[in-house]
C-alpha cells in the first residue's frame, strides 16, 4: 500500500492525499461485494497520530536545520553553509515541499568550493525539477553541469562517467518531455549501462525504452546502425527490455509489419508510463512514417497492394497515410491509384528553379511597388488620425 | 449687391490679364461672402467671362454654385443644368490656372460625385472626371483625390473599365492639393480599385490594393480600413491559401485591435485551414447576417470554391490516376459528376493537368510541363527582369533624393557624432519620417539584387 | 476552324465574312466610349444588344455580366433579343456549353447579332475542341455532341476531320493531345542587346 511507503518519509500532506483518494477508490467500487466491504473495515484509519507526530518531527527538524544554517552562515564557513541548505532541501524533499527544496538547492549554489560540489548541486536541483515537471529548468542544469569540465579528472573515470550518465538521462527526459526526440534519443543513448542507475528519476530499462523509441522515430538508417545497433553501450541496455530490442531489430531489418505488431503489442505497457504516456502516439505516428519513408527509398515503382501487405492495412488507408508525406515532400512519389502502384517521381531541379526565381522575382515587385508608395504616403505625411475637432472646411485660401 | 459681382468680375478680368494668379487667388479667397450673397447673379458672372481666358476666376463662382447643391435640394431640372456648367468647364478649362487651387477644383469634383451617386446616373460623370484628373496632375503616376472618385463612380455604375488605367498605374506620388488630400481619399481609392479587380476576378492585383488601404500609417482603426481588412482576409485565401500576417511595417493599433472587429472572419480562416467544405460552409451559415450586411458574400462564395481548387491541386500532386468516385470523397464532392465537372473547368483555366477519362472514370494527372525553354517563356522573364531593372532605378533615385535630404543629413550626422554628445531628442523625431522610409529602402535593395542575380544567371544557363 | 464554319448550316455559309477578333475589339471600344459620352449614360436597345454580343465573342464574360446589370431597368425589359443574348451569357458564366448552343439556336437574331453570334458559336466549338483535346483522353460521343451543339453524325465528322479516333463499340472518341506551339524566332541582334543591357544593369 502506497501509505505505508509514505509513511517512511516525512510528506505529511502528500499522504493524506493518497489517504484520499484510497477512500474514494473504496466507497466508487460496489459496497455489496463482502470483500470490498471488508476493505472497508481494513482500511487503515487515517493514522492521525502519525501525522501529527511526523508534522512535529518535521518541524522540529526544520527548525534545528534552520537554526544550523543560521550559525554556520554566522560564521560564513561556506562548505558548511552549502551543507546546511544541501540537508535543509533534502528535508523539505522529504516532507514533499519541492518549491522550498528547489530554493535551497540552488541557493546552496553559491557556496560551492569544489566543481564536484556544484556539480552534486545541480543534480540535486534537476531531480527537483524533473518532480516538478520544470523541463527548460533541467536542461538549464544539466548544460551548467556539464559546463563544469573539471569533473572529468582521469582518477575518478568510474564516477564520473556515473555522473555523465545522470546527466544525459536527465536532458534526455527533459527533452522527451518537449517533445524533442532526437535530441531525447540522442542523450539517451550516451547512458552508459553499469552506472546508469538514478533510481530517483528513471530505471535502465526506463532509459532503454525511451531511447530505442525516440531512435526510431527521428533517426535516418545510417544513424540507427552507428548509434544504436552497432552501439556497444546502448546493446547492453536494450538486452533489458527484449521487445523494444526486437522492435528496433525488426525496423532496421526492414521487416515493418513485425516491428508495427510489436509496437501495437506493446502500447498499453507504454501508455502507463508516466513520463512517456503522453507521446505515444506522437512517437507511434512518427515511427510509422519513417516506415513508410524506407520502405518506399530504394524503390521506383512500388506495388501498394504489397506494400499495404507490409504495413498491415488496406490500400485505401495506406493511400491516405502517404498523402500527407507525399504533399510534405518526404515522400517524392505519385500514387497511381489505378493500377495501385507508387511512382517514384524526378524532380526538375532547372524548372523548379526557375519556378521559385521567378516567384522570388515577382514578390520583389510587388514589395519594391508598395515600398515606393509608402515612400510617398510618409513623404506626405498620410496618416489616419482621430477626425479633427474643427471638421468644418470651408472655401479653400491655399494657394499653390 | 449686384455691383459687388460686378466688382469681382472686372477684377477677375484685370489680374488674369496681368497674369497675376496667385494675386487673384488671394483676392477671391476674400471674396467668397460676396459671391455666396448672390447667387442668383451668378449665371450673369460666368456669362461675362471667358471659359478659355478666365479658368481659375469661373473655378471660384462654380465652386460656390456646386456647393450650394450640398444643402439644398436642387431639382432634377437645376442639377441637369448645373451638371452641364460643370462639364464644360471641366472639359475646357485651362490646366495651369487651375492648378492654382486644385484644392477648390476636386472639392468641387467631390460634391459633384456624391450627386451622381445619389441621384443614380453615376455612370455620367465618369468621361468628366477622367478629364478632371488630367487636368489636376502633375504626371500619370501622381495620386490625386480624384482617383477615388472615379473608382466609386465605376463601382456604382457597374462599370469598371474606364477605371482600369488609373487603378492599374503605379503610384509614385500624390498630389497635396493644397492641403486638401486627405487620407480618407488614399484609403478609398486602395478600397474601391481593390473592389474592382476582386469584382473582375484579378485576386492578386485586389490583394495589393487591400494591403495597401490596411497597412497604411495610422493612429486610430478608420472604418475603411476594418471594411478593406476583411476583404483583404478572403481575397488572401483565395490568393494563397492561407493567411498569416500583415506586412511588418502595418501600424500597430491595426494589428492589435483589428481582429476584434473581424471574429467572424478569423473563424472563416479557421475553417478553411480544415479543407474541409462542410466546416467552412458551417461558419459561412452561422454568421450569413454578418457577411451580408458587410456585402462579402459574393467573396466568400469565391473563398469557398478556392477552397475546393485547392483540394483537386492537393490531389494532383500525389496521384498519377485517380477515379472520378475517390476525386469526388477525397475532396468531399457530392459524387463522380460534379468531380468531374470541377476538374473540367480547372483544367479549362489551365489551374491542373490532367486528362480525364470517360471511359474508365479516371483521371490522371501530370505536372507543370513547363520547361522553360521556349522563347514565350524567354520573354516573359525578359519581361520582368526589365520591370525589376525599372523598379531599381526608381529605388535608387529615391535612395538619392534621401541622401541629399536635409534632415536625412543631420540626423545621420548625429548619429555619428552620438559618442560625444547624444543630443539629438528633437532631431530625430522630426526626421523620423524620413528614417522610416530610407531603412526599408536600403534593406530591400540588397534582396532585389540577390533575386535579380538569380533571374538573370538563368538566363544565360 | 474554317472546317467547322463549313459545315455549319447554310445559313452563316451565307454570313461566311467571320467576325475576326481585331474587328470585335475595335467595335467593342467604340460602343464604350459611345456609352461613357452619352448626355444620359444611356444607349440604345440595338446597341446594347450588339454590346453585349460583343463582350461574349470577346470571351469576356465577366465584363457581360455587368454590362447587363448595368442596362436600365426599362431597355432590358423591353427587348427580347437582348434577353436571349443574356441567356447565351448566363449559359457561358456556368461554362455550360450545351447550353450556350442551345442559346445560340433558339433565337433568330437580327442584323449585327447575328453575325457574332455565329462567330461566337464557332468559336466556342473550336473552344471545346481544344478544351477536351486538353483535358480528355477519352470522352463519350454524346458529351462531345452536346457541347459542341451539334449532331451525333456531324460530331464524327468534325473531331475525324482533327485526325481523333471514333471507336463504334464502346462510342467513345479518342481525342489527340494538343501539340505545344513551340516557335524559337527570335531577333538575335535584339536579343544580345537585351542581354548586354541585363549585364549593364548588374554590373553597376
Amino acid at each position: 500500500m502506497a501509505t505505508t511507503y509514505v509513511k517512511k518519509t516525512l510528506n505529511v500532506a502528500y499522504y493524506q492525499e493518497v489517504h484520499n483518494k484510497l477512500i474514494e477508490a473504496i466507497r466508487s467500487s460496489d459496497p455489496n461485494l463482502p470483500d470490498v466491504a471488508g476493505a472497508v473495515n481494513q482500511l487503515p484509519s487515517l493514522d492521525s497520530h502519525w501525522m501529527e507526530h511526523t508534522s512535529k518531527h518535521a518541524g522540529t527538524l526544520l527548525e534545528k536545520l534552520d537554526i544550523d544554517l543560521k550559525n554556520y552562515k554566522s560564521n560564513s564557513i561556506k562548505e558548511s553553509i552549502r551543507r546546511g541548505f544541501d540537508d535543509l532541501g533534502s528535508h523539505y524533499l522529504n516532507m514533499g515541499d519541492l518549491n522550498n527544496a528547489l530554493k535551497c538547492y540552488s541557493r546552496a549554489r553559491d557556496y560551492c568550493m569544489s566543481p564536484k560540489h556544484l556539480v552534486n548541486m545541480c543534480l540535486n536541483v534537476i531531480k527537483v525539477c524533473v518532480y516538478l515537471g520544470n523541463w527548460s529548468h533541467v536542461l538549464t542544469y544539466v548544460n551548467k553541469a556539464e559546463a563544469t569540465g573539471e569533473f572529468a579528472e582521469k582518477e575518478k573515470e568510474g564516477q564520473n562517467q556515473h555522473i555523465i550518465t545522470k546527466l544525459k538521462c536527465a536532458a534526455g527526459l527533459a527533452q522527451l518531455a518537449t517533445g524533442k526526440y532526437k535530441p531525447a534519443a540522442k542523450n539517451f543513448l550516451q547512458a552508459m549501462v553499469d552506472h546508469c542507475d538514478f533510481p530517483e528519476l528513471l530505471s535502465p530499462n526506463n532509459v532503454a525504452v525511451y531511447g530505442g523509441l525516440c531512435a526510431l522515430a527521428t533517426f535516418t538508417r545510417q544513424e540507427l546502425q552507428t548509434h544504436v545497433i552497432n552501439s556497444s553501450s546502448f546493446k547492453l541496455l536494450l538486452e533489458l527490455e527484449p521487445t523494444i530490442r526486437e522492435i528496433v531489430f525488426a525496423f532496421y531489418k526492414s521487416q515493418y509489419g513485425r516491428c508495427l505488431t510489436l509496437l501495437e503489442e506493446t502500447r498499453p505497457n507504454l501508455l502507463l508510463d508516466i513520463y512517456l504516456s503522453a507521446h505515444v502516439k506522437k512517437l507511434y505516428a512518427q515511427i510509422r512514417c519513417k516506415a513508410l519513408i524506407q520502405y518506399f527509398s530504394p524503390y521506383k515503382l512500388a506495388d501498394m497492394v504489397k506494400m499495404a501487405d507490409a504495413f498491415n492495412c488496406s490500400v485505401s488507408s495506406l493511400e491516405d497515410e502517404l498523402m500527407p508525406l507525399i504533399l510534405d515532400g518526404q515522400i517524392q512519389a505519385r500514387i497511381d491509384s489505378q493500377n495501385k502502384i507508387l511512382h517514384a517521381r524526378e524532380i526538375d531541379h532547372r524548372s523548379t528553379t526557375f519556378a521559385k526565381t521567378l516567384a522570388a522575382g515577382r514578390e520583389y515587385i510587388h514589395r519594391t511597388k508598395a515600398l515606393i508608395l509608402r515612400n510617398a504616403v510618409i513623404g506626405n505625411n498620410i496618416c489616419v488620425q482621430p477626425p479633427s475637432k474643427n471638421g468644418d472646411h470651408g472655401p479653400n485660401t491655399g494657394n499653390r | 449687391m449686384a455691383g459687388n459681382v460686378e466688382d469681382f468680375v472686372n477684377n477677375v478680368r484685370n489680374l488674369t490679364a496681368q497674369g497675376h494668379f496667385s494675386q487673384l487667388c488671394d483676392y477671391m479667397n476674400k471674396s467668397w461672402q460676396v459671391l455666396f450673397k448672390n447667387m442668383c447673379h451668378l449665371d450673369t458672372a460666368l456669362e461675362a467671362l471667358d471659359l478659355q481666358e478666365h479658368s481659375l476666376g469661373m473655378l471660384y463662382i462654380l465652386y460656390v454654385k456646386v456647393s450650394m447643391l450640398t444643402s439644398s435640394n436642387a431639382s432634377a431640372e437645376e442639377f441637369e443644368q448645373l451638371f452641364f456648367q460643370y462639364q464644360l468647364f471641366v472639359t475646357q478649362c485651362i490646366s495651369s490656372q487651375v492648378q492654382y487651387s486644385t484644392g477648390n477644383f476636386t472639392q468641387m469634383c467631390h460634391i459633384i460625385t456624391q450627386e451622381l451617386c445619389k441621384r443614380k446616373m453615376a455612370i455620367r460623370g465618369i468621361r468628366s472626371l477622367c478629364i478632371a484628373i488630367s487636368k489636376v496632375q502633375t504626371e500619370p503616376s501622381q495620386l490625386t483625390s480624384l482617383h477615388s472618385d472615379l473608382c466609386q463612380l465605376c463601382l456604382d455604375s457597374k462599370c469598371f473599365k474606364p477605371a482600369f488605367p488609373y487603378i492599374t498605374v503605379e503610384i509614385s506620388d500624390i498630389a497635396k492639393e493644397n492641403g486638401w488630400y486627405e487620407c480618407k481619399h488614399f484609403l478609398s481609392y486602395y478600397y474601391y480599385s481593390g473592389m474592382i479587380f476582386a469584382a473582375l476576378k484579378q485576386y492578386g492585383r485586389a490583394l495589393y490594393c487591400f494591403e495597401q488601404a490596411v497597412s497604411c500609417p495610422a493612429t486610430v482603426v478608420s472604418h475603411i480600413m476594418v471594411e478593406a481588412y476583411k476583404k483583404y482576409i478572403l481575397v488572401r485565401l483565395i490568393v494563397e491559401g492561407e493567411f498569416l500576417s500583415l506586412p511588418k511595417y502595418t501600424s500597430q493599433v491595426i494589428t492589435r485591435f483589428v481582429k476584434l472587429f473581424t471574429v467572424e472572419y478569423n473563424e472563416l480562416v479557421q475553417a478553411f485551414y480544415t479543407n474541409d467544405p462542410s466546416k467552412i460552409n458551417a461558419v459561412v451559415e452561422s454568421h450569413t447576417a454578418v457577411f451580408a450586411s458587410d456585402k462579402n458574400l459574393g467573396l466568400i462564395k469565391q473563398v469557398v470554391a478556392s477552397m475546393q481548387k485547392r483540394n483537386i491541386q492537393r490531389l494532383t500532386k500525389t496521384f498519377l490516376t485517380l477515379s472520378l468516385s475517390d476525386v469526388a470523397a477525397r475532396t468531399f464532392l457530392q459524387g463522380p459528376e460534379e468531380a468531374e465537372l470541377h476538374l473540367r473547368q480547372m483544367i479549362e483555366d489551365g489551374e491542373i493537368i490532367a486528362y480525364i477519362d470517360q471511359e474508365s472514370h479516371m483521371v490522371s494527372f501530370y505536372d507543370d510541363s513547363e520547361k522553360y525553354n521556349t522563347a514565350s517563356m524567354f520573354k516573359e522573364i525578359d519581361k520582368q527582369i526589365q520591370n525589376v531593372t525599372e523598379l531599381d532605378r526608381k529605388i535608387a533615385n529615391l535612395d538619392q533624393n534621401i541622401q541629399v535630404n536635409p534632415m536625412y543629413v543631420q540626423k545621420v550626422k548625429t548619429i555619428s557624432t552620438q559618442d560625444e554628445d547624444f543630443d539629438g531628442g528633437l532631431l530625430s523625431t522630426s526626421s523620423s519620417s524620413t528614417s522610416t522610409s530610407s531603412q526599408p529602402l536600403s534593406m530591400l535593395s540588397s534582396t532585389s539584387s540577390r533575386s535579380f542575380n538569380m533571374l538573370s544567371k538563368l538566363m544565360f544557363k | 476552324m474554317l472546317g467547322l464554319s463549313l459545315m455549319m448550316d447554310s445559313e452563316s455559309t451565307e454570313l461566311s465574312a467571320s467576325y475576326s477578333h481585331d474587328e470585335a475589339l475595335k467595335r467593342l471600344e467604340v460602343i464604350e466610349n459611345q456609352e461613357l459620352d452619352s448626355p444620359q449614360g444611356k444607349l440604345t436597345a440595338e446597341v446594347y444588344r450588339e454590346f453585349l454580343a460583343l463582350y461574349l465573342l470577346n470571351k469576356d464574360v465577366i465584363n457581360a455580366k455587368f454590362l447587363w446589370q448595368r442596362i436600365p431597368f426599362d431597355i432590358k425589359n423591353g427587348d427580347a433579343e437582348l434577353q436571349a443574348v443574356w441567356t447565351v451569357g448566363k449559359s457561358a458564366w456556368k461554362h455550360d456549353y450545351a447550353g450556350v448552343h442551345a442559346g445560340v439556336n433558339a433565337y433568330e437574331w437580327s442584323g449585327t447579332v447575328k453575325r457574332i453570334m455565329h462567330q461566337y458559336k464557332v468559336d466556342v466549338q473550336e473552344h471545346c475542341l481544344n478544351l477536351v483535346a486538353g483535358g480528355y483522353t477519352s470522352i463519350k460521343l454524346q458529351y462531345m455532341a452536346n457541347i459542341l451543339g451539334l449532331s451525333d453524325a456531324d460530331t464524327i465528322e468534325a473531331i475525324q476531320r482533327r485526325g481523333w479516333s471514333y471507336l463504334m463499340e464502346t462510342n467513345m472518341i479518342k481525342p489527340v493531345k494538343n501539340k505545344k506551339e513551340i516557335n524559337y524566332s527570335f531577333n538575335n541582334e535584339e536579343h544580345l542587346e537585351r542581354l548586354t543591357q541585363h549585364i549593364l544593369f548588374l554590373e553597376t
